[in-house]
């Protein structure tokens, strides 16, 4: 189990991974987000689109529309280069982190 | 039978009309509905449980909005959708106002009268802060104000650290020789002396000054040049002493001569002319003259030995002060090897525009002192009088909720939140003390100021355009009045039920504990301010008919610098029938006299040396206590026989005083007499301890005579006129003896018409509050009266029913505030004066009876209301 404050410190490099597969809408990211964290998401279903929005108004994501079966127009998601780069730096940060517990901890504790 | 898509859309409707979604939020966040809803279904779910569940995990509509509330404006790119938001912006707050105004003005009388007493209130609170600004804050307008800072002088003694103001004389030019961190040092040197202008005598100060003084203080010169500061022979004068002296012409040029004492006289030319100093300036001078003349006023060497008055600092920047501090380390092991006598453990800085602050713990000072007694007791008075004014605001909007009931439903239904309305309450009461201090304001220009400078004597002004500190003080007044006053309220009706309220059930229980104790404060408040106008009214009367001690009425006293004026005062008084006796001094009672260390066996006591003649303590009527008073022999010979006074023999510790022998500059003197104690000063501060011997011919400075009844003044243009005659048209010096203390009278006086002044305006508070809570009263209890009256109550029976209340709580409160007011009086006057009339309960009783008094005479107004109204316009709202 993870702290609220350290979940919530993962919640962009984890969209911003995620849509690195490709373009996603909410439901995908939300849903693909349970798995990963064994059903502990780091936000209530409200709480992602705010977070895409700003991301969005950050330029490191992009959205556009397309029809959907059923209901309004379905929202996706994708990546941009500002956010690949983003992305880069966000890796480089949990590596350096990731490394200082190997460093501290041995290898093997900090892998898990 | 559950419908998805009528539950979808009911869901959708719910976050229609809230302004944070912007575009298509609504769409995405559907789908995102419809998404998981399908999911959910996938699984095994029926319909209904899946919306259920996935409702749930979305979140309430309220957390949802406030999420997307925080990224709305980013999102709000466009300029139509800017000025649409900004639209909504300004009808929310229109609507607001809108509400507040007919709030307002549907409760017109208790708004009115809210209003007026807040401003009272804050005019008082606006005075005060003029007032303390302008002691407290002295000399902050020189420009260089951060950058200048005395140097203190810092000894151990037995009971801690001592400051001392005075400096050793050659500190300054070696600080800035030895110093990089200072550009500039100033010594100053003060001393008292006597000018005379065309055959005119003056006394005045005057201040040896090193040549950049006016570089370093802001003190512009209104003509001529600073050429006093480089050259010996030239003086600066201040605005003032010029016209002192030369009246309103240009003095520059001009020259007067300068009596500095020990028989050094000087003919100084005016070099310049100060303008008029800022009310604000603490250092200051009359007369200005450049340190150099000072080696030829006092022999005294420049050394490490002999102190000046103050040493000034300007550092380069504010920051190295500290620095400065430390170097001047270095200087202290050559003060201590000059004088075993004076050990120094270091020298410490003090900012100019701290100097007043800190004047108190300080010896030997050039800095101003601050009255903090005026300032701390006004400052507290005038908190209580805002504290009255905000709980008076607060007593009727709670009594007044009961009227808005039906408001606060309709808002809660409509789905504003409790935060929305204690939002409400709060931005109205914001309004109403904005108002408050813009009245508040305007009293204060017309009315409350120019009052306060008369009472007190002072010439302070609002100057709103340069006072940043006011502006802070202004925006704290109204947010501080405004949330003390408006918080309990606003919480208080926010948390009323919807459904209680339409109900019919909620009754606003009067027993409220908060209520009670505000009310009864409001009234200890009252209590307290309007006892203490009362005591010192009482006080003032008392010192203006305290026995001094000696004859005040009658008596004139002139002044006579030299034999020949002696004479021409001596014939022309003989010559004058109304002139009923005289004799000649060297000291006038409450005028001049010396001080002199005393010994008697191995006490030393610094006392008051009056030189006097053997008839003077007769005619002035000083009462004898022991022994005798000087004798025809003692006259004639000039033994050397004194009398002391009973403060003297208390203080020297003398059990049988006649006989003993005194020590004063090495010559002895036998006690004959003790004489009982007398004012020679004003009330302030204890009778010194006093010695009276027989003055010498030459020393005699004064002719003091006994006058008829009524003859005062004619007796003295009498002696006036000869006198002229002699001196080509001079002006004699003289006094009535009742002039000694009118300096004291005046000032107590002041204290009193301040106190008075307070007094009144609290008492005007109370019955502003008291009118309106029991309006309130009557209103919230229409329907009683109405009953009441159909059943032939007569209104001022209901009306004093109504507010049986209000005089229970004064009874309280009177209590209460007693005991208070008594012992913080008693304390507070302890402290201003050394002599003060006695408390006792009559000063306590008689505002016990003007408040009941004022509160029955304000009630009574109601009787009108009560009167006029019809009970079946009354009973027929229901």
């Amino acid at each position: 189990m993870l702290s609220k404050s350290l979940l919530s410190a993962t919640v962009t490099p984890l969209i911003l991974s995620l849509l690195k597969e490709g373009p996603q809408y909410g439901f995908q990211l939300l849903f693909r987000a349970r798995k990963l964290y064994h059903g502990q998401v780091p936000w209530s279903n409200s709480k992602l689109y705010p977070i895409l929005h700003r991301m969005e108004h950050d330029n490191w994501i992009e959205s556009y529309w397309q029809p959907s079966d059923s209901g309004p127009d379905r929202k996706y998601y994708r990546i941009t280069q500002a956010g690949l780069e983003r992305l880069v730096v966000t890796q480089k940060e949990w590596q350096f982190v990731n490394s200082m517990w190997s460093e501290l901890w041995g290898p093997d504790v900090a892998a898990g | 039978m559950f419908n998805l898509k009528a539950a979808i859309d009911t869901w959708r409707h719910q976050h229609t009309f809230s302004r944070a979604f912007k575009g298509r939020d609504l769409d995405e966040l559907e789908q995102h509905l419809r998404d998981q809803v399908a999911y959910l279904i996938a699984t095994g779910l029926d319909e209904e449980t899946a919306f259920r569940v996935s409702i749930k995990e979305m979140g309430s509509p309220i957390d949802t909005e406030s999420e997307y509330r925080d990224v709305a404006w980013m999102k709000t790119r466009d300029r139509r959708e800017l000025s649409a938001e900004i639209k909504h912006m300004g009808a929310i707050a229109t609507s607001f106002f809108v509400v507040a105004y007919r709030n307002l003005k549907k409760n017109r009388t208790s708004s009115v009268i809210s209003l007026l007493s807040l401003s009272v209130a804050i005019s008082v609170a606006l005075v005060t802060f003029l007032y303390v600004e302008h002691v407290v804050l002295k000399d902050h307008f020189h420009e260089n104000a951060d950058d200048i800072f005395l140097v203190h002088q810092v000894t151990l003694e037995e009971y801690g650290e001592q400051l001392w103001g005075h400096t050793p004389a050659n500190l300054g030019p070696l600080l800035q020789d030895e110093i990089v961190d200072v550009e500039r040092t100033i010594r100053l040197q003060t001393q008292d002396v006597s000018v005379s202008v065309d055959n005119r005598k003056f006394s005045a100060g005057v201040q040896f000054a090193d040549p950049g003084f006016l570089d370093m203080f802001t003190f512009p010169l209104s003509s001529g040049t600073d050429a006093a500061l480089r050259e010996n022979g030239k003086v600066i004068l201040s605005a003032s002493e010029s016209r002192r002296f030369f009246g309103e012409e240009d003095p520059v040029g001009k020259s007067l001569t300068v009596n500095f004492g020990g028989g050094t006289v000087q003919e100084l030319t005016v070099s310049g002319v100060a303008a008029e100093f800022p009310s604000t300036a603490g250092i200051k001078f009359d007369l200005l003259v450049g340190y150099s003349l000072l080696s030829t006023v006092v022999p005294d060497p420049v050394d490490w030995s002999t102190f000046t008055s103050a040493t000034f600092v300007q550092v380069n920047d504010p920051g190295s002060a500290s620095d400065v501090e430390a170097a001047l380390d270095t200087f202290v092991n050559r003060v201590n090897a000059a004088d075993v006598e004076w050990q120094i453990t270091r020298f410490t800085l003090d900012n100019l525009k701290s100097l007043a602050r800190n004047r108190d713990r300080v010896n030997q000072s050039i800095a101003p002192h601050v009255p903090w007694a005026p300032v701390i007791v006004l400052s507290i008075v005038s908190l209580l009088l805002l504290l009255m004014s905000c709980f008076n605001y607060m007593n009727i909007s709670i009594a007044k909720s009961a009227g808005r009931l039906k408001e606060i439903g309709v808002r809660k239904v409509v789905g504003a939140h409790r935060k929305h309305l204690i939002f409400q309450f709060l931005a109205e009461n914001i309004l109403l003390c904005a108002t408050a201090v813009v009245f508040g304001l305007i009293i204060t220009w017309l009315f409350t100021m120019p009052q306060f400078n008369q009472l007190a004597g002072s010439d302070i002004s609002i100057g709103l355009l340069n006072d940043g500190l006011l502006w802070q003080f202004l925006v704290v007044l109204v947010l501080g009045t405004g949330i003390v006053s408006g918080a309990y309220p606003a919480l208080f009706v926010s948390a009323f039920k919807p459904t209680v309220i339409f109900k019919g059930n909620l009754t606003l229980n009067r027993s409220r504990p908060l209520t009670k104790v505000l009310l009864i404060f409001q009234f200890v408040l009252a209590f307290v301010t309007m006892s203490a106008g009362i005591v010192f009214t009482m006080n003032g009367r008392y010192h203006e008919s305290i026995d001094w001690g000696y004859t005040l009425d009658h008596v004139l006293v002139f002044r006579a610098d030299n034999e020949a004026e002696l004479t021409i005062i001596r014939t022309a008084a003989e010559q004058t029938p109304s002139v009923i006796d005289m004799t000649f001094t060297e000291s006038a009672i409450g005028f001049e006299y010396d001080r002199v260390d005393a010994n008697i066996g191995d006490v030393d006591l610094e006392s008051y040396l009056f030189g006097v003649s053997q008839k003077y303590l007769g005619m002035l009527g000083v009462g004898l206590s022991s022994g005798t008073r000087f004798s025809d022999e003692d006259a004639r010979l000039g033994a050397e026989s004194i009398l002391v006074n009973e403060s003297f023999v208390s203080q020297a510790g003398l059990v049988e005083p006649i006989g003993k022998y005194i020590l004063i500059d090495s010559t002895e003197y036998a006690i004959a007499g003790v004489l009982k104690d007398f004012h020679s000063e004003d009330l302030f501060s204890f009778i010194e301890p006093s010695i009276f011997r027989l003055s010498e011919d030459e020393d005699i400075k004064f002719v003091t005579m006994t006058v008829q009844a009524g003859t005062g003044i004619a007796s003295a243009s009498s002696i006036q006129e000869r006198y002229k005659q002699a001196f080509e048209g001079r002006e004699p010096i003289y006094y009535f003896q009742n002039q000694a203390f009118e300096g004291f009278l005046e000032e107590s006086k002041g204290i009193t018409n301040i106190f008075s002044f307070i007094a009144l305006l609290s008492l005007l508070i109370s019955c502003l509050s008291i009118y309106a809570l029991s309006s309130q009263n009557v209103a919230n209890r229409m329907k009683e009266i109405g009953v009441r009256k159909v059943l032939g109550g007569s209104p001022a029976s209901i009306a004093q029913l109504v507010n049986r209340r209000l005089f229970f709580f004064m009874t309280a409160a009177a209590v209460v505030a007693g005991p208070l007011a008594y012992y913080g009086l008693d304390a507070l006057l302890d402290d201003m004066y050394a002599y003060r009339m006695d408390l006792n309960a009559l000063p306590f009783i008689l505002t016990y009876l003007l408040i009941i008094a004022t509160t029955a005479l304000t009630i009574s107004t109601q009787t009108r209301g009560i009167r006029n109204a019809r009970p079946a316009d009354i009973m027929r709202i229901e």
